[in-house]
């Protein structure tokens, strides 16, 4: 039976100031967090480590015993992670736990050496569990914020543009998947039926390949449309990606395609009866005077 | 209670079937319009105040050449309209489906259920309509 335990519970006073020292040295980041802060975590850690060693023991952590210490990492994993510590930096907190530990285990075990070894043995196992947990929570935190990130990015990404009263604007940046794909679509069908648009362009110049996928892709988005009575043009296709569509054997034949987005706008305001007039500059000029009168 | 009740509606047998509906259920008055374009011009005349304005629409997708969603456009894009519900009754496939969401139609009947469950659907406006007029 490891005397750990008990050793934690009695001296978790003297341990927690000498880890605060540890930590001073090691991995403070003032700029990051403040003392209380540190002070603070490392209590409510050391009180749920020495609760979890006495009523659950230190080989399996995970029992129930164990749950608030778990807890507790992973919160303060996670807050971590959003301060902007690294890794390393947050494993380190757990990690630097191990030489007050072993300190004392030596002062109390002094008369056997034997049994030093032993308990510092359990107390690395111990450690290095914690700081394992540490870490994948560290990671989990990371890998929601990068999620999240992706989804705004995804939403950004594909604006629906007015480019007048009927015609509406989609340029797409970067490649496009299903998932991308079918989010283009809906903003595409939402914006056609708020506007009342008979037009929509998709603009395809920021799109570095197209494969048989996307067309696809693109081509039910165009029926969707054409069914609620929308006519889309793709405009951006460039010489590369004009040769992959007639190398891949894509039908574009029931779409229109232009090369520049002008050109399909123009089409556009043509089809919906409305023409671009330079303005004349002599009544421009006249019509300046007049005010200024 | 619902009152007027206007079919736009293409194929002749569906359009006596669904007026059949309506009337059983305590329809006054229906009209069956059989292309869009009539349709439209029905409801720019309720939009310059020369027609009553029906109380439900009873809207099929595929005609032959502008498909139902002109309808629903138009019903969209004016805020008059909006009172009128709408009830699309077609050979739906999935997308015409999700398609009606966009424009916000909740009833969606497909043709193929047969004239039972359109019942089913419109007995909700009719009960409603009921509830109304007993308050």
């Amino acid at each position: 039976m490891s005397k750990l335990p008990e050793m934690i519970s009695k001296h978790q006073e003297a341990i927690r100031a000498d880890w605060l020292k540890q930590m001073s040295g090691a991995v403070r980041r003032a700029d990051l967090m403040s003392n209380e802060e540190i002070d603070s975590q490392s209590r409510e850690l050391l009180t749920t480590i020495a609760s979890g060693a006495k009523s659950g023991g230190i080989t399996n952590l995970d029992g129930p015993a164990w749950t608030p210490a778990r807890e507790a990492l992973a919160a303060i994993s996670a807050s971590r992670a959003k301060q902007g510590f690294t890794t390393s930096e947050t494993a380190i907190f757990v990690l630097s736990l191990k030489q007050p530990l072993f300190a004392m285990v030596r002062k109390e075990l002094a008369a056997s050496p034997d049994a030093v070894f032993d308990e510092i043995w359990k107390a690395t196992l111990l450690l290095d569990n914690l700081a394992l947990i540490t870490a994948d929570a560290f990671q989990t935190t990371r890998e929601k914020f990068i999620a999240r990130q992706q989804e705004e990015l995804m939403e950004l990404s594909t604006p629906v543009v007015k480019l007048w009263d009927g015609i509406l604007a989609l340029p797409i940046i970067g490649t496009l998947d299903s998932a991308r794909t079918q989010v283009v679509m809906e903003s595409l069908l939402q914006a056609v039926v708020q506007t009342n648009s008979r037009f929509a362009i998709i603009d395809i110049t920021g799109v570095p390949t197209v494969d048989t996928l996307v067309a696809q892709h693109l081509l039910k988005t165009i029926t969707a449309a054409r069914l609620m009575g929308a006519e889309c043009i793709i405009s951006g296709v460039r010489p590369q990606i004009a040769q992959t569509i007639v190398h891949l054997g894509i039908d574009l034949a029931n779409v229109i395609t232009k090369a520049k987005l002008a050109d399909a706008f123009a089409l556009a305001l043509q089809r919906t009866g409305k023409t671009v007039v330079a303005m004349d500059s002599g009544n421009a000029k006249k019509t300046l005077f007049k005010k200024e009168e | 209670m619902l009152h007027r009740v206007l079919i736009v509606e293409d194929t002749a047998s569906d359009a006596r079937q669904s007026a059949a509906v309506m009337k059983k259920l305590g329809a006054e008055d229906v009209t069956a319009l059989n292309n869009i374009a009539s349709a439209l011009l029905f409801l720019q005349d309720v939009m310059e105040g020369t027609k009553e304005a029906p109380d439900l629409i009873l809207l099929d997708l595929s005609f032959p050449r502008e498909s139902g969603f002109e309808v629903l456009r138009f019903w969209k894009s004016n805020p008059k309209l909006q009172p009128i519900h709408i009830v699309v009754w077609t050979v739906m496939g999935d997308t015409e489906k999700k398609l009606c969401e966009f424009f916000g139609v909740e009833h969606v009947v497909p043709k193929w259920a047969g004239p039972r469950e359109l019942e089913a659907v419109l007995c909700t406006f009719f009960d409603e309509g009921r509830r109304d007029g007993a308050k």
